[in-house]
């Protein structure tokens, strides 16, 4: 009985560890796992900085800044970028789709009176912009150019979008107050909207069919009230809006400036004609001999008659002079 | 010395009347490169273009074979024409259009004029990509090296 306990004892001492270790392995609870942050490579400094490699801060550029430099393959790419995340680029759309079709189209740097209807529609102030550049053919067919329309509408787009405007004033100077556009009326307290004048269609009939293309100066420019809705101004890098259209006539200074210039040269020639001569040596002075034809020979008169040397006659004896010393 | 101090006086102010009828002049050059030509108004872009179109038109008309019709000079002569012909008969839109498609890829815009537009030239012929990218991947060294170059 006694061995019995005994070799239940040991095989319990035995079976024990062998049961709490188990042959496979042991089952332990896999530690928690810790997604491991990968950061930017772009966040990261190099390990080795060069001096030849200068590390240069790179951010990508926003809608206006790639409008602004005219790169149309960045602002395609940021534009269905910032759509396809829903962000509000709606400012961005005309321009977007008039920068698209001039790409595409052969002569897509000018466009004709459809879309400029349908600019004019949309901003008030479009039409009297770009009439300044616009361009009328031999056939009186109106042309508006793409460039300068493209740079109203980015800049229309990035004073609508509030977002990108303040995030442009960190990287520029501090802006001008919006100029109002050349109106007569100050900001009116009411607000008239009256239809924009199309002076394109009045004006075809007019130009010369012998030019091939021929550009027609504003005219006279009707004040607009200001819309307040849209603000009007900072159409800057196209054309002076500000500037009145009647130029002022350079001709009176120009004139001026030649007449002195012509003067000046006059009294520099006449200076240097008498530095010349005040500065001529002397021995340059030709010696000028005037040859005079041989004159016949005068008979030479005789000599004077010279009397010859007579003795003046001698004096009476005179009586010896006394002398004290010989006597 | 009274006169030499008044000759120096007169001779001063005949060199800055030189001078000033020298600053009067305008200095008008054409567009060189791609930057150049984005400065330019779409009115200057547009009569530069019809001149140039003219201009390569009457140098092509201009060119006679005197070697005669049925000489390998006649037939190179045709030949060439006809590859470039496309100048002749591209219009100042057309050329003004393609120069601003050009050139709205920020990395050509170093590119001188002269070269982009035979790139536009060919690729409106329809010459292969792979041609036309080799012509820009050059035309832009070139470019490069041109405004790298202090301008004389």
């Amino acid at each position: 009985m006694r061995n019995y306990g005994v070799f239940g004892l040991l095989v319990s001492l035995v079976l024990a560890p062998i049961a709490s270790v188990s042959v496979i392995g042991q089952e332990e609870p896999l530690p928690a796992v810790v997604p491991k942050a990968v950061p930017a490579i772009a966040a990261e400094l190099p390990p080795v900085v060069l001096a030849v490699e200068p590390i240069r801060d790179f951010h990508t550029p926003t809608l206006a800044e790639a409008a602004r430099s005219n790169d149309y393959v960045t602002f395609d790419a940021l534009y269905r970028q910032s759509k396809e995340r829903g962000e509000a680029v709606a400012a961005y759309d005309t321009l977007h789709e008039l920068w698209s079709w001039s790409v595409s189209d052969p002569i897509g740097a000018f466009y004709g009176a459809d879309i400029h209807e349908r600019l004019a529609a949309v901003y008030p102030d479009f039409t009297k912009f770009i009439d300044e550049h616009r361009i009328i053919d031999d056939r009186g067919n109106v042309f508006y150019p793409t460039s300068e329309t493209r740079a109203f509408l980015a800049e229309k787009a990035r004073l609508g979008d509030g977002g990108e405007r303040r995030a442009e004033r960190r990287l520029q100077p501090a802006p001008a107050p919006p100029v109002a556009v050349a109106e007569a009326a100050p900001a009116p307290a009411e607000v008239v909207e009256t239809p924009a004048p199309a002076p394109a269609p009045a004006r075809q009939p007019a130009p010369e069919p012998a030019v091939v293309a021929e550009v027609q100066p504003q005219a006279a420019p009707v004040p607009q009230p200001v819309v307040q809705s849209v603000p009007t101004a900072v159409l800057q890098p196209a054309a002076p809006l500000a500037a009145p259209p009647a130029a002022v006539p350079p001709a009176p200074a120009d004139s001026i400036l030649a007449t002195r210039g012509l003067l000046l040269l006059i009294i520099g020639l006449i200076g240097i004609g008498v530095l010349a001569v005040m500065l001529r040596t002397p021995g340059e002075t030709p010696q000028v001999t005037i040859l005079k034809p041989d004159a016949p020979e005068k008979p030479v008169a005789p000599a004077a008659p010279v009397e010859p040397l007579r003795r003046p006659a001698a004096p009476a004896a005179e009586e010896p002079r006394a002398t004290g010393s010989h006597g | 010395m009274k006169k030499l101090v008044l000759g120096l006086i007169l001779l001063t102010y005949a060199t800055a009347g030189f001078a000033q009828q020298r600053q009067a002049t305008p200095e008008l050059t054409p567009p060189d490169n791609g930057e150049e030509w984005l400065r330019l108004s779409s009115t200057e872009k547009l009569f530069w273009a019809i001149g140039y179109s003219q201009g390569y038109r009457e140098a092509l008309d201009k060119i006679d074979v005197t070697a005669g019709p049925t000489s390998p000079c006649a037939s190179l002569a045709i030949r060439t024409e006809r590859q470039t012909s496309t100048s002749g008969k591209v219009s100042g839109f057309e050329l003004v259009s393609g120069l601003e498609r050009f050139y709205s890829d920020p990395a050509n815009t170093l590119i001188p004029i002269g070269s982009a537009i035979r790139i536009y030239l060919l690729q409106a012929s329809g010459k292969d990509q792979t041609t036309i990218q080799e012509l820009i991947d050059t035309a832009r060294v070139l470019g490069q090296q041109a405004a790298a170059r202090p301008r004389q």
